[in-house]
Parts: C-alpha cells; structure tokens; sequence
C-alpha cells in the first residue's frame, strides 16, 4: 500500500517534471521558430507553415538593406569597447587586487556605485557630453559610452580572479627584474585568461545587445547597429515584412550559434556576472 | 624643519605609486564621466528650469521652489504618474511571476532528469539574445494582421478580433509577456546554488525518511534563499528599469498605458518637442532612489541569519 502510494507519487512528480521542461522549452523557442518559418513565407505572419518557400527577405536584406553593413558596424563597436574596457578595467583591478595603496576601500566603493545608476537615468546628460563633443551620431561616441557602461561586473570578476592567483607569481617575475608593468602584462594577464574570457564574454554580450543608447545616438543608417536597425523596422521599412523577418533572424542567429559551441564558456560566464547582485 | 615631510612626499612619489595610480587613472577618469558627472548633472539639474527655452542655460527655481519639478510630476504630470505605477507593477509581477516559475523550474532541473542540460540551455536562449530583437518578435505576434494572438484568439472566441496593441490593458500584459517568463540567467545561477549543497545533508535526511518534496522545501528552497535574493534583485531591476521591450512593442501607447519610468526619461528628455530635461532627470533621481530601496528592501527580505 505505502509503495504504491510512493510510486503513484514518483510518477506524479517526474510528469510534472518533464511537463515544466516542455513548457520551459516551448515557451523560449516558439518566438524564433515562428519568425524563422514567417521568414521564409510569401506573406509572413500567422499559424500555418509556409505553403512555399521563398527567400526574398534574405535576398533583400543582403541586397538592398546592406545587412553586413550593419553586422561590421556592431562588431566594430562591440569589439573595440570591449577590449577597451576589459584592459582598462583590468589594470584598474589588478591594481585595487594585488597593491596596498590608501584609499583601496573607495575605488571598490566608486566602482560598486554604478551597480545602483540604471544607464537609463542618467542618460540625458551623457547624450549632451557626446553630443556636445560633436561625437553624436559616431561609431567613436558609442564605443566611449559602452566601454564605460559595464565597469562594475567586469571589475568584480576580474578582481575576484586575480585575488585567487598565487601571490609568489608575481614576486618571481620581480626577483628576475620584471618591473610591475612588465609583471602584469607577461605574467599575469597569461595567468587570469579564464577570468578575463570571462569578463570579456559579458562585456561583448551586453554591447553587442545594447539598443538604448545606440538607438538615439546613431542616426544614420550606414553608422547603426544591429539593434538599432531593428529598432527602425517599427516605423521605417515596416512594409518590407519579409526583409523585417529576415533580419531578426540575421541578428539573432550568430548569437544562438556562438552559445551553442561554447555553451560551457557562457555558462560559466554568465554565473560569474552575478556579483550585480 | 621641513625634512621629515619632504621625506613623506618622497615616500607617496615613488614608483610604486606612480604605477599604482598610472593603472588607476583609466578607470577612473571612465567612471568619472560616465557615471559620477552625470549622476551629478542629474541631480542638480533636477532642481531647475531646464527645456528647449533655455537648451544651454538650466537656472535654478530658487530655494522656495526648488522641488517644482517632483511636485509637478506627481500632482499633474498625468504620463509619470501611468510610468511610476507601470514600473512598480512590473516590479511586482517580476516577484511574482518570474521568482517562482524560475525557482520551479530550477528544482525540476537540479535533479538531473533526461535532457535537463539541454533545458537549461534553452532557457537561457532569450536571456543571451538582443531585448531589440525579441521586441520586434512580439510586434509582430501581437499584430492582427500577421501576428497569432489574434488567430489564437479567434479559435476560441470566433470573431473576438483582439487587437493587443490597441486596448490599454491588454497593451501592458502583451508587453509584460514580452520579458516576465525569461527567467533562464537566473535559472542558471539558482542551479550553480542547488549543486553546490553538500550531498551528505541530502542523506542525512533521506535516512531520517525525508522524500524528494519534503528535501525541496525542507533543504533545498532554504539553502538557495541567498541566491534567491541575488536573482530577484536581478529580475526586480530589470522590471523597474524596463525600456526595450516599450520602445519596440508599444511606445508607450495605446493612450500612453504602457509607460515605464525609463520610457517617460526618454519621452520627456529627447522624443518630444519640449525637450524637458530638468523633468526628465527629476524622474530619473526618482528611479534611482527607488532601485535603491528595493535592493535594500529585497534584501533584507532574503536576509539569513539566525534571528529571522
């Protein structure tokens, strides 16, 4: 009687098990695969499949939209923000990690302070900054925002990597006359990579996404990014629907891919992020 | 006289300091103008007269009417008033909606059932891919001529026609439904929680007769409550701070239903004529602060020491 009872419970409990991952599943997927099926319609939209296949919005976007105009305009401002923060950043925690210096607990409590400023807030100034140094509507004005828009979570993970790297390191290099600059560069930068793929992985992701900012300072269309060309299919080109469908699909698929084959590297990236909290 | 403090200047100026505050400086000068000068400018600005009439020159309203612009937004601007009670809603639906589907779904996960890899992988899909681009994804549902909202709908209400997008409140949920179930980064963080719990306590109470429900709300709920915390500050922010999604699905419409505080910045400060700068930073302040007490607030909730 009791076993039975505990079997019925087993089942009863591994059903809605597999019910939450179905729903979990489903619920995450559906919004893609529908606007991956609409992509290939006559006229996108609606439940069924397509009754024909066709490629005009692929076609249209690589032809007259110049999508790749758009996909070199994100990767050039992703990349070199990223790379500028990560290596700024990283100086500044090595630095607050390794040294003794006064006013250690204010630079941690400076950079801790931007976790509590949304971006959106304080906004309004910073398009004046840009706008006033006449960099608004330039790749360089948004790469200067973005490389400062994630200091705080690539601080705290670079920090917390470099406090866990054996002090003895560094003395070594110093003994064999590495100054500290040249210590930091050859010895530790090699050391803390999974720390900094980490950093830089968040970093990219989140620049790579971005739309605020890039959405009112990047007017015109041969300086945009991915988001923000998406941003203007809600008004401008929003009677090319197959080209719309298309280019969320362009947008969103390296993402998937890339997420794919380093699944792992994303997963540990984005458990480390967490210190936002 | 002077020789022990010349020596002191000669103890901060040496290489060490300049190397110290050479890899400093960068970082920053950064925070510097990103973050400090304008959370500054905000403030300040925030007790002033400052639109399109005076573009160059905000002027202080004086000490007597230094909070006209608070007083303003919440006695008659009728659109901050929508934002502030949209944004907290939002705040409110993210605890209660997102919190306990991610927790559930997390404990489902944690026992390592067929493909729960593969799920979790899943879930974090929306969470990686651009906010833009899933915008654009619920325009398109939502819309009646090629969306299939309105399809569904019509299956099972023949003729119901729903329009999500131009009914006030189907608007909000429509947008709502845009972010709410996403919960998988912090699915992710609640499972790292749940795995690093020592197995010896599972056993401990396996042998004291405990069965699978009983170890998720007598041991496992329990010892996540930190990360709990951590992630509904997470999913509580992103409620509060709510903006792709609006600008993409609604714009704030229908009627202005579908404000958020981070639309109404915007809206007030650059998408529209007056260009009322000194409103705008006023509501941003007011942003600030509120995500500031929701921290402490969810906190202090999801605090575990011993007294609670």
């Amino acid at each position: 009687m009791q076993k039975s009872k505990s079997k019925l419970g087993d089942f009863l409990s591994s059903a809605f098990g597999k019910l939450i991952m179905f729903i979990v599943i489903f619920i995450s997927l559906y919004p893609i695969v529908w606007v991956f099926l609409s992509s290939f319609k006559e006229n996108p939209g609606g439940l069924s499949l397509p009754d024909k296949w066709v490629l005009d919005g692929y076609i249209t976007i690589f032809t007259k939209l110049n999508i790749l105009t758009y996909f070199k305009n994100s990767l050039v401002i992703t990349v070199c923000s990223t790379v500028i923060s990560v290596l700024i950043v990283s100086m500044a925690a090595y630095v607050s990690a390794r040294m003794e210096f006064k006013f250690k607990g204010l630079v941690t409590l400076m950079f801790s302070t931007t976790l509590f400023i949304p971006a959106i807030s304080i906004s309004l100034p910073i398009y004046q900054l840009i706008n006033s140094l006449g960099l608004k509507d330039s790749h360089i004005g948004v790469i200067f925002i973005y490389s400062g828009l994630g200091i705080a979570t690539t601080y705290f993970i670079l920090r917390s990597y470099f406090l866990s790297i054996p002090k003895e390191m560094e003395e070594a290099a110093r003994i064999d006359g590495c100054g500290y600059v040249g210590s930091f560069f050859r010895i530790i930068v090699p050391i803390a990579k999974p720390g900094i793929s980490t950093a830089a992985i968040m970093a990219f992701l989140n620049n790579w996404n971005e739309f605020y900012f890039a959405s009112i300072l990047l007017k015109s269309k041969d300086k945009m990014t991915l988001p923000a060309l998406l941003g203007q299919f809600t008004t401008a080109y929003s009677k090319n629907l197959n080209g719309m469908f298309s280019a969320i699909i362009v947008t969103v698929v390296p993402t998937i891919v890339i997420f794919c084959l380093l699944s792992e590297t994303f997963v540990k990236s984005l458990t480390a992020g967490a210190v936002k909290g | 006289m002077t020789s022990p403090k010349k020596n002191s200047l000669k103890k901060i100026f040496t290489r060490k300091n300049g190397f110290v505050l050479a890899f400093l400086l960068p970082a920053i000068i950064l925070w510097a103008i990103i973050y400090a000068y304008p959370l500054i400018q905000i403030f300040f600005t925030s007790f002033s007269k400052w639109n399109y009439k005076n573009f160059l020159n905000p002027e202080f309203l004086g000490w007597e009417n230094m909070f006209d612009n608070y007083i303003k937004l919440f006695t008659v601007d009728r659109n901050f008033q929508v934002a502030l009670v949209n944004s907290l809603k939002w705040v409110v639906l993210t605890m209660c909606i997102q919190m306990p589907f991610t927790v559930i779904v997390a404990l489902v996960l944690s026992k390592k059932p067929r493909g729960w890899k593969l799920t979790r992988n899943v879930f974090i899909i929306p969470n990686i891919i651009s906010t833009a681009a899933i915008g654009l994804i619920f325009l398109n549902l939502y819309s009646p001529s090629r969306g299939i909202v309105t399809e569904i709908c019509n299956m099972i209400w023949p003729g119901s026609d729903v329009s999500v997008l131009a009914n006030p409140t189907y608007a909000f949920w429509g947008v709502t439904f845009s972010f709410i179930l996403f919960g998988g980064s912090s699915c992710l963080l609640l499972l790292t929680q749940i795995f690093s719990i020592d197995p010896a306590i599972y056993e401990a109470a396996r042998v004291d007769g405990a069965n699978e429900r009983q170890l998720d709300l007598k041991i496992r709920l329990p010892l996540m409550r930190p990360m709990i915390g951590t992630v509904s500050v997470m999913a509580a922010n992103y409620g509060l701070l709510l903006y792709n999604e609006i600008a993409l699905i609604s714009q704030g419409g229908p009627d202005n239903a579908t404000y958020s505080l981070s639309y109404y910045v915007y809206k007030t400060g650059l998408g529209s004529t007056k260009l009322n700068f000194a409103r705008a930073n006023a509501a941003g302040v007011i942003q600030i602060i509120l995500g500031i007490v929701l921290v402490g607030l969810i906190n202090k909730a999801f605090r575990t020491d011993e007294a609670d």
